[in-house]
């Protein structure tokens, strides 16, 4: 799930949450698509933000990601608990792309 | 190396600073007076619109994972103590006013307040909003020395980074003390509540501390996670060991920490989107 402006949504998400009033009624229902009348109906209620189901990709390509947590444990090398750390972040990248 | 009186002096002294705006500088010395209540204090803020929204989205994006909870000043007030609320607009003021040189400090202050919030909500060992505070804060020493001493504190940066060093080791070299101190100094001078304090002080080491030790070693446990995933910059190259008492407090498991990456993960496509989107 992710939490994206409205503008940056891309054509075929889906919502991830339904958008509720202050009241607590559902307006627009978790699943519908954000095409753009629903933008537009969105932008009329003056939401700026949306919950939409998917995964996002991280800003940069994961050799560099990878190569920037080993540089940064440099200082941590041969400590069991720092290596758990980073063998739990590394695994985690890993399921990221 | 500069001597340590004079580096501790202007430290004390950044209350002078012609750039923390004048509405900040008012509402931290009404805030002292015991007398002063807490609609004054909103009436205060509120009197600049523009100041007071970005003091809200900042609230909202550290303390509620960027769910609009606070809506208002007064609520703030009431929700988190007027204490807490001027460590948090002195603080913002401060980011603020550095915005264009230290975006990257920025964000790491601001990851590790959700992560702060976010080890104390899963431990159940104190309230997690003022674990966001704490986390905010940690870092506001490097702040100071940069608006104190901007040359200076770019040549630690450069040292730390081309001999390999760790950033404190190298601002020790410079300032006769640690960015930790300084923001201690600050904090001191300005007031702020004691356990903010303390967990600037002692966030590299947080045996050190008695009267905070938990949010100490919480900010500290999420300064080196987020470090770790490199969400921002917070001026150091190098992740620290965790200290054994933050162990202690914090004994998870590589599973569970992978579990807790992941969290950090989602957080920070929210930090880079708050910074993009500077008028949401």
């Amino acid at each position: 799930m992710l939490k994206i402006s409205v503008e940056s949504v891309e054509p075929g998400a889906v919502l991830a949450k339904p958008i509720v009033s202050d009241t607590g009624i559902t307006l627009i229902a978790e699943g519908v698509e954000v095409s753009g009348p629903i933008k537009k109906r969105l932008a009329s209620m003056g939401i700026t933000e949306v919950f939409v189901t998917g995964k996002r990709v991280p800003g940069i390509p994961k050799e560099e990601f990878v190569a920037n947590v080993n540089a940064s444990f440099i200082k941590t090398e041969g400590d069991p608990r720092m290596d758990a750390m980073k063998r739990a972040l590394l695994a985690h990248i890993e399921e990221l792309y | 190396m500069l001597d340590i009186e004079r580096v501790r002096g202007k430290v004390e002294r950044t209350n002078a600073i012609p750039t923390i705006p004048l509405v900040i500088r008012k509402i931290v010395k009404a805030v002292e007076n015991p007398a002063t209540s807490p609609a004054a204090v909103s009436r205060l803020v509120s009197s600049d619109p523009a100041l007071t929204a970005k003091i809200l989205k900042v609230i909202n994006a550290a303390m509620y994972g960027f769910v609009a909870r606070i809506s208002s000043v007064n609520q703030a007030v009431v929700l988190l103590g007027m204490n807490v609320v001027r460590a948090l607009l002195l603080g913002i003021s401060m980011f603020e006013m550095m915005e264009q040189t230290t975006v990257g400090l920025w964000k790491h202050s601001l990851g590790c307040a959700i992560v702060a919030r976010l080890l104390a909500q899963k431990k159940g060992i104190f309230d997690p909003e003022e674990a966001s505070v704490a986390g905010l804060l940690h870092d506001i020493g490097k702040v100071v020395l940069s608006v104190q001493f901007p040359k200076e504190y770019q040549m630690a940066v450069t040292t730390a980074r081309d001999r390999s060093m760790l950033l404190p080791d190298a601002e020790t070299e410079i300032f006769s003390m640690t960015h930790a101190a300084a923001g201690a100094y600050f904090a001191n001078t300005w007031r702020l509540p004691e356990f903010v304090v303390e967990s600037i002080r002692h966030h590299h080491q947080p045996s050190a501390t008695k009267a905070a030790p938990l949010h100490t070693a919480t900010v500290h446990m999420a300064d080196t996670l987020v470090k770790a995933y490199n969400v921002g910059f917070s001026g150091d190259t190098f992740v620290s060991a965790v200290h054994g008492y933050a162990w202690e407090v914090f004994d998870f498991s590589e599973a569970q920490m992978k579990e807790i990456f992941a969290e950090i993960g989602d957080t920070t496509a929210q930090v880079d989107d708050f910074f993009k989107n500077p008028k949401k």
